[in-house]
């Protein structure tokens, strides 16, 4: 009790004096747990715990990014990337406001940290952790991390987990992503840890393996009979919806309680197939290796929040990177805050996540909180803009007769762009009913179609995370 | 203490009452708490220490001192257990009020209007106190461990050295003393605040950790307790100031071991909230045990998986997963044991 209160104090005055350190976090994520298990709720004020802040206060939130601004430039001082931008530009870090921060610190592209890693990191960094994006974009990125910052990480995690997600030592989580996805791994298997749940790294293997692994009993003292967590991608949870439902699989075969998925699009046609086959809830968030922990969560309403104490959030316009205006599309840009990252430091990163501006004042529970649309999809150029992937994947993965996950591509201009779909069978009527649903959905193409082969397709479909496929040696030693 | 009977029998019926009046408020109101933290046993450890250099502090403090700390200390204590009664102004006002016409009883000379007032704010303080640590967590191994390290405590202050007596000669007739007066004859009938707490804390704690019938055990030998150590206090067999946690803190020691040795277990605050039952269920046979008992048929050890309910084979695959979706599809939604033969 008493060491709770301390770490909340040296939390706090870490925040004030702009670096988290991460004993404190690590201390109130454990104390968190401990108190689910006697009390099984937090107490009052939740909200004030780390990551769940709910400032409705202009002021508060100004003070706020001015000072976590003004920190994260001169932190960006320190690496050469920014140096040598700031000498460039003139940049004083003392002089940056949220005010005329957008005028006066250029943005940062994807190329630049893919082209030179390590330029970004702090000359008074100790890197421990090169995490890499799983590169279905355009080649892998890498970020360097500390232990701190990892530390802080399973902190926050551990404490999301709890309040958001439920998550218990009787739970028992099965992590099916690509093992490249090294963040995510180690972050999930610490929170798991500190949680006291199972962790169960299967990782993205034949998706009919995964789903035995799923369904097998586990008989654990303390555990749930079976996995209840399911961490994967969107597109390796397609590939899995794809398999179960082929082969007869029912929701009573899973103890399954909830599913997160994250990475990748996820569409509304995919959640509600994969909720059909598994029983179980399925939610998303939006986080980037490169952008940790300023990632955001989805409101009641399914606007996409940003919590303001991990970073500062701009919708810039992709052709000029100038602010967005209500309902257009726009390109993510976030600067994480040095208070939690000390390592790889970025100053106004575009991520390349497409999203639309929000137009009128929020009714949401989460109001208070800058907000945009869901995502879209990813910035390649106009034709990402005017046929986004998130509108292509609504109406192909509605449909049962095209396989799972979708293939597809996009050719043309933006005019008159044509949907190319890989498909079992092509024929008539699934060409009508795709065309049907385009219209119902708003979609305008020039036309839709059918390839029976992927290889067919006139250009080669955006690879999917689910494409990082992992060998396994589950049936050695079987005879059937 | 200068026993009388009437004052004996007061002091008996004011722990009894005390201890009706906090198990009352245990199960009927619900404190807030702060959004994480329970307690741990470092926390018992400051808090035994600040318990043991305490007296020895305020005693360098001047009286005027030692009254403003325990009469803001007690203000505090007042407003939090009042606050889910009487909403948190109402309370704020109480607790200023009680304090305040403490304080002026005591301006004014009014000796017994002072006791009177510093036994009710006491009274109210230990009752919400002692319900803040069960609520807030606190074990019945905690409050144990506690009172065996002060009954020891007791002991030497009380009776081995002449540390308490100074302690009470130093606030004797201050307001907020951190003493239930019951007779101010003297030397006066005093109940010290540290007993009070214990002797309340342990019921409550029995009672969130092993139920009620724990509880009410609790509540009877801390009573017994006290009416024996009057009783041979007024018999002369012991001296006015006698260490009662000397004799309370290995009997509450006792009943922990006691309720821990027949099989109970103790319940955290959500598990008493929601009626969780203390014992210790007695040992299931375990389908592991029963699925390991279970023979294959001839020729079935063929390195696939088999689905097993209450010693019984009813699902067949060649991995876990596939053997429980068998057993699935032959009708048992129970989730089965699987295992493979071998030779």
């Amino acid at each position: 009790m008493f060491g709770s209160a301390v770490s909340q104090v040296r939390y706090g005055f870490g925040l004030l004096r702009g670096r988290v350190r991460p004993q404190p976090l690590s201390r109130i994520s454990r104390d968190l747990v401990r108190t689910l298990a006697e009390f099984g709720t937090p107490g009052e004020d939740a909200a004030l715990l780390p990551g769940q802040g709910r400032v409705a206060d202009a002021g508060i939130l100004h003070a706020q990014a001015a000072r976590g601004l003004r920190a994260t430039a001169k932190a960006a001082g320190r690496t050469a990337y920014y140096r040598r931008v700031f000498e460039e530009l003139g940049i004083k870090p003392d002089e940056l406001t949220p005010e005329n921060w957008a005028q006066r610190v250029p943005v940062t592209p994807k190329q630049a940290l893919r082209g030179m890693p390590a330029a970004f990191v702090s000359d008074r960094a100790k890197p421990s952790l090169m995490a890499m994006t799983t590169g279905t974009t355009g080649g892998p990125t890498v970020v360097w991390f500390s232990a701190d910052e990892l530390e802080i990480f399973a902190g926050l995690g551990t404490i999301s987990s709890s309040l958001a997600e439920g998550l218990r030592a009787r739970d028992v989580i099965a992590y099916a992503n690509s093992s490249r996805a090294s963040l995510t791994l180690l972050s999930a298997a610490a929170l798991a840890e500190r949680i006291g749940a199972g962790f169960v790294p299967l990782g993205a293997i034949d998706p009919a393996l995964t789903l035995e692994h799923l369904a097998a009993p586990l008989m654990l003292p303390g555990k749930a009979p079976q996995i209840t967590r399911l961490l994967c991608s969107p597109s390796y949870l397609a590939a899995l919806v794809g398999v179960a439902e082929a082969e007869g699989w029912q929701p009573a075969d899973f103890g399954l309680e909830r599913i997160q998925v994250g990475g990748e699009i996820f569409s509304e046609a995919l959640k509600s197939r994969a909720e059909a086959v598994f029983g179980a809830g399925v939610h998303t968030g939006y986080m980037t290796t490169e952008i940790m922990p300023a990632g955001g969560g989805y409101c009641a309403q399914g606007h996409l929040h940003f919590p303001p104490e991990f970073g500062y959030v701009e919708f810039l316009r992709p052709d000029t990177w100038e602010p967005a205006d209500p309902g257009e599309i726009a390109v993510i840009v976030v600067t994480p805050y040095s208070a939690y990252r000390t390592c790889t430091t970025l100053l106004r990163y575009a991520t390349g996540d497409l999203v639309r501006v929000l137009d009128g004042p929020l009714t949401c529970e989460l109001a208070s909180l800058s907000a945009c649309s869901d995502i879209l999809g990813r910035h390649t150029g106009p034709l990402s803009i005017a046929v986004p992937a998130r509108s292509v994947l609504e109406l192909l993965e509605s449909e049962r007769a095209v396989p799972l996950p979708t293939r597809y591509c996009l050719t043309g201009d933006a005019e008159g762009p044509l949907l190319h779909v890989a498909v079992q069978r092509s024929t008539p009527a699934l060409l009508a009913r795709l065309e049907d649903r385009a219209k119902h959905l708003g979609l305008e193409f020039g036309g839709i179609v059918l390839h029976e082969r992927v290889h067919d397709l006139p250009v080669a479909p955006t690879p999917l995370r689910s494409d990082l496929r992992e060998h396994s040696f589950d049936r050695t030693g079987v005879r059937p | 203490m200068n026993l009388t009977l009437p004052t004996f029998l007061a002091v008996v019926i004011y722990v009894a009452l005390l201890l009706l009046l906090a198990t009352i408020y245990l199960g009927r109101i619900d404190l807030p708490r702060p959004p994480i933290g329970v307690y741990l046993w470092s926390d018992i450890a400051v808090m035994s220490v600040v318990l043991i250099i305490a007296p020895l502090g305020y005693l360098a403090l001047p009286t005027a001192a030692v009254a403003g700390i325990f009469g803001l200390v007690l203000a505090v204590a007042l407003q939090f257990t009042l606050a889910p009664m009487l909403g948190g102004r109402r309370a704020t006002l109480c607790a200023l009020a009680l304090c305040a016409a403490t304080l002026v009883g005591w301006l004014i000379h009014q000796q017994g209007l002072t006791a009177v007032l510093s036994d009710l704010v006491l009274t109210i303080a230990v009752i919400g106190v002692a319900n803040l640590w069960v609520q807030g967590g606190m074990r019945a191994s905690h409050v144990a461990g506690l009172a065996g390290l002060l009954s020891g405590y007791d002991l030497v202050a009380t009776s081995l050295t002449s540390l308490m007596d100074r302690f009470v000669s130093h606030v004797d007739g201050l307001p907020f003393a951190p003493m239930v007066v019951l007779s101010t004859t003297r030397p006066p009938v005093e109940i010290g605040l540290g007993d009070l707490l214990m002797v309340v804390l342990f019921p409550l704690a029995a009672t969130k950790a092993f139920g009620r019938r724990a509880g009410q055990v609790a509540a009877y030998v801390a009573v017994i307790t006290m009416a024996v150590i009057a009783l041979m206090i007024w018999a002369g067999l012991l001296p006015p100031y006698s260490p009662l946690l000397a004799v309370l803190g290995p009997l509450i020691v006792a009943q922990y071991v006691f309720w821990r040795k027949r099989g109970h277990r103790e319940r955290t605050v959500g598990q008493w909230r929601s009626g969780t039952s203390s014992t210790i269920p007695p040992d299931q046979p375990s389908p592991l045990d029963a699925a390991l008992l279970v023979e294959p048929a001839e020729g079935r050890v063929t390195g696939a998986w088999f689905a097993i309910i209450d010693g019984a084979v009813v699902g067949e695959g060649t991995s876990p997963g596939l053997a429980r979706r068998s057993a699935r599809e032959a009708g048992h939604l129970d989730v089965p044991v699987v295992r493979q033969f071998w030779t």
